[in-house]
């Protein structure tokens, strides 16, 4: 009897100990995806990108040359995918918002004043960009876990999943391996709702952000489900652009429409 | 009493031991010899019975365990350096002549002069008077692959006097050759000595090269059997 | 016969061996050779493309080491500067590396504000300038033209845009000779940085002195927070990629310096190995221990020279191939200078030094009677 009440007694501890320790792990899981939310927040940025696409085929379309303009704050993220070339990508854009409430909305407009509304999940230029990855939703997202360190290329990273109950997200689970001295997560794998990988994210280069200590990828390779391979480097790049009344106009007549029709 | 007997000692060894492996080895165990200026001594005995052993402390190539060694008053314990020692009053000649193959005859010659005082020119007029005086007139500019055994130990004999040492010592010089060349190379070899006074010491197995010495000291064990004082 | 011809000779009769050592060390001496000379050259063409701009001082953000400092908006700096003493112009420039040619590696886009001093130390050789701030057009480097297969009148795309080539220059640097330089105006436009600028070139007053220029940089260091006013030495000097491939060279010189005295060290301990009866007959015949150290040292001294002179050739000639293989033209131009040279072949004399010393030593200690005994 002695022995039983011992054992429960130890059982009681144990298991309030393990209570507590889960709930320390997650609150420095929640430290960390704060801290990633908040190492991507700017007035106004501008990336030029060359990307390099090869499609599950082998075959690979020109290479493309696009810009990346965005305005990140905790409560609004936009950004606008903008054609470079080749002729078939210029005057082609795509605008991306993810306000307040968690929604993200997107718009494409092509030449001639055309716009219209596009799936931010969708890939983009017909290659493996996806406009809601590049505003990694995932780090805003409640279920945040810790799972150990790794090491990519020499590198030492915090292994987070990120997981969402949202039924309207595609991506339901998210593992990345974050260097938390960079600021950067080095791996991404991003996952369904039945835990298949829809597409992988690995940064190759990176480069020392201008003024702060953080690092920002300077090559990065997506590999998806469909076996599309998009190789990324940023071969230009403006810290403090300035974002024009225009830079997010598409974005701001979708917000009107939408405001109109519940009227 | 020859004159050669009343001369002064040039090499005064007493009580000479040289031992290796802790004393285990005895190659020299107590010698005593006394050697006059000009005179020829040839040491005979078996193989191991330390005729080299001895050539080389004398030659300072070797330091010996203990004993006394003095060469003209001064004790070998009191050569500084025994490479200038060996530069200025020893010339070697080895059985197996031990010449540079990528160098001429005169070249050859001319090796243990580099490093020394004088000028090339006069080093290469001496070189050339020499192998002149042993008869190589027409082989300065031979290498030795090309020349006879009787031939190259004439080089080497020429290289043995290029520093005009005091003293020759010869570790079986006539040992490679055959009984013509042999008979040849000690005609030089003793003419030459005879001629310029100078002292030889000679390690020979042959007893017709023994024969034409002043002395025959005899070795058996690392001592003198025979013939230790003139 | 003399010591020298000894030692030749000693190396002579072993020609693999030799051969194999100097070739070692001349692959060492080239690559020193080969990087220092671009790093070098690379830190010069910089600074001879801002010297012959006629820049006194230039203007930049103080965190900037990328090759081409980051942009910022120039108006109030560019107001804020020109009102300083003995200021006779301030220029803004942007500048950044680009494709145009899917054929051609990434070249150097220079945007210079229209009419500014920038452009009096270029010379026209084909075609003609742009005529306003706005036009659309481009003047290309005599060696970009070469590369990209442009000559006046033809097009290039730059970032989406199409321009018209509207002449050929040639400057004394090679880094302008190599880039593609339009309005200020239209690189800001192409490259969507309207208003801004990576440097400011503010060129003095004939009256400036040396103190004027020392005021200039503290007076921006009090009323521009984050600027700093530089000579271009100091730029180019700051500059990443001229730190990364100096720090490469340093890095060679010390790796290629280990490497050769290694080789050198190897050689002549496997020489004085294989000679130790020579050795032996030449203590007998009174060769004093410090003959046979100088011996040893010569011959190792002999390689390590023949190995500087052959790695000299051949590092001249892998930078003047790298000068023109495609990937690198128009971007570094290797310097030489006999006190290179010099210092190369200095390098060379210590590996033999230090790679011969130990060698030599351990010859001359040899006792000769057991020297004579080895077989």
């Amino acid at each position: 009897m002695m022995l039983r009440i011992v054992a429960a007694v130890l059982l009681c501890l144990l298991s309030g100990i393990d209570t507590v320790y889960a709930a320390d792990a997650a609150a420095s899981a929640n430290a960390v995806a704060e801290s990633m939310r908040e190492a991507i927040f700017s007035e106004g940025f501008e990336a030029r990108l060359n990307v390099f696409v090869t499609r599950a085929s082998g075959a690979h379309p020109a290479p493309l040359k696009l810009a990346v303009i965005g305005q990140i704050s905790a409560d609004r993220q936009r950004l606008v995918i903008r054609g470079i070339s080749p002729e078939a990508a210029r005057n082609r854009s795509y605008a991306v918002e993810r306000g307040s409430d968690g929604r993200i909305r997107g718009v494409e407009s092509r030449a001639a004043g055309e716009q219209n509304e596009f799936d931010p999940y969708a890939r983009m230029f017909d290659s493996g960009l996806v406009a809601c990855d590049m505003l990694s939703p995932w780090w805003g997202w409640p279920k945040q876990f810790l799972e150990g360190m790794e090491q990519i290329d020499g590198r030492d990273c915090l292994k987070l999943r990120s997981m969402t109950d949202d039924e309207k997200s595609p991506i339901r689970e998210v593992e990345s391996c974050v260097d938390q001295q960079a600021k950067l997560s080095l791996k991404t794998r991003l996952f369904d709702s039945r835990h298949v990988l829809i597409r992988a994210t690995t940064v190759g280069k990176v480069m020392r952000k201008g003024d702060a200590g953080t690092m920002a990828a300077k090559k990065l390779t997506i590999r998806d489900a469909a076996k599309m391979l998009t190789e990324i480097e940023v071969y230009a790049g403006d810290e403090q652009y300035e974002i024009s009344a225009d830079t997010f106009a598409a974005l701001d007549k979708l917000t009107h429409n939408e405001q109109q029709k519940t009227k | 009493m020859s004159a050669l007997s009343l001369s002064t000692p040039i090499l005064r060894i007493k009580a000479l031991n040289l031992h290796f492996d802790e004393g285990r080895i005895k190659a020299l165990n107590g010698v005593d010899l006394d050697v006059r200026e000009g005179e020829f001594v040839s040491i005979a005995g078996p193989s191991g019975s330390g005729k080299s052993s001895l050539l080389n402390v004398i030659g300072t190539l070797d330091a010996p365990t203990s004993g006394e060694l003095v060469f003209r008053d001064q004790p070998y314990s009191k050569i500084g350096d025994a490479s200038l020692f060996r530069r200025e009053n020893i010339g070697f000649i080895f059985q197996a002549f031990y010449l540079i193959p990528t160098l001429s005859a005169l070249d050859n010659v001319i090796v243990p002069t580099i490093g020394c005082d004088g000028t090339a020119d006069e080093y290469k007029a001496h070189a050339e008077a020499l192998l002149t005086q042993l008869g190589l007139r027409d082989r300065l500019h031979h290498f030795p692959g090309k020349l006879s055994g009787g031939e190259r130990q004439r080089v080497a004999i020429a290289r043995s006097l290029i520093n005009r040492p005091r003293m020759i010592l010869a570790d079986e010089p006539t040992g490679s050759l055959d009984s013509a060349n042999a008979a040849q190379v000690l005609d030089i070899l003793t003419g030459i000595v005879k001629e310029q006074g100078l002292t030889l010491i000679m390690v020979t197995h042959d007893a017709t090269v023994s024969a034409r010495s002043d002395r025959i000291i005899r070795m058996r064990d690392g001592k003198i059997e025979q013939g230790a004082s003139a | 016969m003399n010591l020298f011809r000894f030692a030749l000779d000693n190396l002579y009769r072993r020609p693999a061996r030799t051969g194999l050592t100097v070739s070692a060390i001349a692959l060492g001496i080239a690559a020193v050779v080969a990087l220092t000379s671009i790093a070098w050259g690379f830190e010069a063409s910089w600074q001879k493309a801002n010297d012959a701009r006629g820049t006194d001082l230039i203007v930049t953000k103080m965190t900037s080491e990328n090759t081409m400092p980051s942009p910022f908006k120039a108006e109030k700096v560019q107001q804020t500067l020109a009102g300083l003493p003995h200021v006779k112009e301030v220029v803004g420039l942007l500048s950044e590396m680009l494709t145009v040619s899917n054929d051609a590696p990434p070249v150097f886009v220079f945007g210079w504000v229209y009419g500014s001093y920038l452009w009096e130390h270029l010379k026209l050789v084909d075609g003609r300038w742009p005529a306003s701030r706005e036009e659309p057009v481009v003047v290309i480097g005599a060696l970009a033209a070469e590369m990209l297969h442009k000559k006046t009148g033809d097009q290039v795309e730059i970032e989406g845009r199409v321009f018209q080539v509207a002449g050929i220059f040639e400057s004394s640097a090679v880094v302008e000779n190599g880039a593609l330089l339009m309005t200020l105006d239209m690189a800001q436009q192409v490259t969507d940085k309207p208003g801004k600028v990576n440097v400011l070139n503010i060129k003095m007053d004939a009256d400036a002195t040396e103190a004027d220029l020392r005021s200039i940089k503290e007076q921006v260091k009090q009323t521009l927070p984050g600027f700093v006013a530089i000579t271009s030495g100091e730029l180019v000097s700051k500059n990443a990629v001229v730190r990364i491939s100096k720090a490469m060279s340093n890095a060679t010189i010390l790796i290629a310096g280990l490497v050769g005295a290694l080789v050198v060290f190897n050689t002549m301990l496997m020489s004085i190995n294989e000679r130790t009866r020579e050795i032996g007959i030449l203590l007998a015949l009174g060769w004093q221990r410090g003959t046979i150290i100088k011996l040893i040292v010569s011959e190792a001294v002999i390689l390590s020279v023949a190995g500087g002179v052959v790695g000299i050739v051949m590092g001249v000639g892998i930078a003047w191939g790298l000068e023109h293989i495609e990937l690198m033209r128009g971007k570094i131009d290797a310097i030489f200078s006999m006190p290179f040279f010099f210092a190369v072949m200095g390098l060379s004399v210590l590996l033999g030094i230090c790679g011969g010393f130990y060698p030599a030593f351990k010859a001359a200690r040899s006792l000769p009677s057991a020297a004579l005994r080895y077989e």
